[in-house]
């Protein structure tokens, strides 16, 4: 299986909220930084964080592009979030139930083997889109 | 550049083009991709990291030919605050910023796609202000003042020229709340 591959299924995995799956992809000390500067450090951390956001919205994430260079893998992905509840406290910004938040952001996945070690996102686009209006 | 030529920037505010200068910023530089500079005798294959270090650098000695040669005519250009068409466009952006500050950028991580048509790096964009520089969009900076980003920068290739450049703001990391 490729790194490109890895990431593939990583993502689906992601998307199919596959812990099972999802976890041994991550070193067990990984270093996550979202796109708004929070830094979640081990698997612990990432699955409580994602517990709650996915406890409040239905993300999926696109990838749009992704390569491999040495040690390093680029990603650009396109990430929706959808409130299935109100969100007063979401990592972006408060959302209430229907609402969708956009985001296009550019990501380093720095590995060992097959586990991620540090992975770094920073947002290129974001877009809020509040329930009710056409976009 | 005089600061009468920056008053007649194309673009729609003077403001929106120094707000892509700060935000694109050192960032910038590296948005800014150089096509083989013409003056100088550049070995490294386009798309590898020796070609976007010898961008960065033609970038950082304000070599405005050196640097410009990397962008293709019709570069278009994704700031966080402004978006510019053009390879002149785009050199002008610079010179305006250059008539406030010196913006140096230093390359930290460096992505090359196989194909060599892709490229994504972190740079970090240093901002040294020349003079007073009330109206810059990020905050106000005196003569002196310095000021850092971290950015990654998305180029595409073709032709070993760049025809999109995108920078995307890196916040510092801080502990999450448990």
């Amino acid at each position: 299986m490729t790194q490109e591959d890895r990431f593939r299924a990583y993502m689906a995995a992601f998307n199919a909220h596959d812990w099972a799956n999802l976890l041994p992809h991550y070193a067990p000390d990984v270093r996550l930084t979202i796109g708004n500067g929070t830094e979640l450090v081990g698997r612990d951390a990432i699955v409580r964080f994602y517990s709650k956001v996915i406890a409040e919205t239905c993300r999926t994430i696109e990838i749009k592009q992704c390569f491999v260079d040495g040690q390093m893998l680029a990603a650009e992905l396109e990430s929706e979030f959808l409130a299935i509840a109100d969100a007063p406290d979401f990592a972006v910004r408060p959302m209430h139930k229907g609402d969708r938040f956009y985001i296009n952001s550019f990501v380093i996945y720095e590995f060992e083997g097959d586990q991620y070690t540090r992975i770094r996102s920073a947002v290129f686009r974001h877009e809020y889109r509040p329930l009710g209006q056409d976009f | 550049m005089s600061d009468d030529q920056q008053g007649a920037w194309p673009p729609a505010s003077r403001r929106e083009v120094l707000a892509a200068a700060a935000l694109v910023g050192a960032g910038g530089a590296a948005a800014m991709a150089l096509p083989l500079p013409a003056s100088a005798s550049i070995s490294a294959v386009a798309g590898e990291r020796a070609w976007l270090e010898t961008y960065l650098e033609s970038f950082n000695r304000g070599d405005f030919p050196g640097f410009g040669a990397f962008y293709a005519p019709d570069v278009q250009f994704f700031g966080q605050a402004a978006t510019l068409s053009g390879r002149d466009t785009v050199l002008d952006f610079y010179r305006m910023v250059r008539a406030h500050a010196d913006e140096t950028v230093e390359l930290f991580s460096f992505v090359g796609a196989p194909a060599r048509d892709r490229i994504l790096a972190e740079l970090r964009t240093t901002l040294v202000a020349r003079r007073d520089w009330p109206d810059m969009p990020t905050g106000p900076m005196e003569a002196g003042d310095r000021r850092q980003s971290v950015n990654f920068v998305m180029y595409d290739i073709v032709d070993a020229r760049f025809t999109r450049v995108r920078s995307a703001r890196f916040s510092p990391p801080r502990s999450a709340h448990s």
